[in-house]
């Protein structure tokens, strides 16, 4: 089962690059991130688990990835609304300029 | 048992994955990565950390995600609010998944086919003794957080 957990969190994680690749809206690329997030989770629990490790650093580290990756779903959000709010632009492809 | 579950759960979580690439609409996408979380979630339990699982729940799947669907509303679609099979082939999925979590924490599931259960007191003891420096960093880093938000989102020109 170790072996299967291995090859479903690399499938998550190209299912994840092929959604940042192929969606062009901004909200897209933060589920793909997310989604990305998720596969690397499970790849850490599941070594964690594969070694028996006795002080659980792979879980450990899984909470401290979900902190981080709420953190960053919730300021890409912000930014998201500011970009529409400032360019009423949706598309990534169309957000070619840096000056506010 | 344990392993059946395992195989639907994450067969469920791959075509759900590949069904937010072939969808346009953003709060199909949402919902779908939904399903998506909740399926890791009892994967996680069957891999025996029960813990991880429902901070997965709570944290991914309950505040995360609502927080992206909001903001996907905002976003104008052409596609008509009628409901069509396909809500009620997600409503089903995702109720089938969330049947499944609660089957993995029941007493029913059979206990010695999960590899090791962690306890959540070994859990929490390693995390406030051995991590306490990347944990308080964490809290710094959600603070800062906090505060980019609230100077992002504030409306002036």
């Amino acid at each position: 089962m170790i072996n299967l957990t291995i090859l479903l969190s690399l499938i998550l994680f190209f299912i994840g690059i092929t959604i940042i690749i192929s969606k062009k809206t901004v909200i897209m690329l933060l589920i793909g991130a997310e989604f990305m997030f998720n596969a690397g989770n499970l790849l850490l629990l599941t070594i964690s688990k594969a070694n028996s490790d006795p002080i659980l650093s792979g879980e450990v580290f899984v909470l401290f990835n979900i902190a981080l990756a709420a953190i960053e779903v919730a300021i890409g959000i912000s930014i998201a609304i500011l970009i529409y709010r400032k360019f009423k632009l949706n598309s990534i492809d169309e957000i070619s300029e840096l000056k506010g | 048992m344990s392993f059946l579950i395992f195989v639907l759960l994450s067969i469920v979580a791959i075509i759900s994955g590949l069904l937010i690439i072939a969808t346009k609409n953003p709060v199909y996408n949402v919902l779908l990565l939904l399903i998506t979380l909740l399926s890791t979630a009892g994967i996680y339990g069957i891999l025996g950390s029960p813990f991880i699982s429902s901070i997965q729940l709570l944290v991914y799947a309950g505040a995360g995600v609502v927080l992206v669907v909001f903001v996907s509303m905002f976003y104008k679609n052409e596609t008509s609010s009628k409901l069509k099979l396909k809500n009620y082939a997600l409503a089903l999925l995702s109720a089938f998944v969330i049947l499944i979590d609660l089957i993995i924490f029941s007493p029913i599931f059979p206990k010695n086919s999960i590899p090791s259960t962690t306890k959540t007191k070994e859990l929490s003891i390693i995390l406030l003794q051995k991590y306490t420096l990347p944990f308080e960093l964490i809290t710094i880093l959600i603070f800062v957080g906090i505060i980019g938000i609230m100077i992002i989102g504030k409306e002036n020109d």
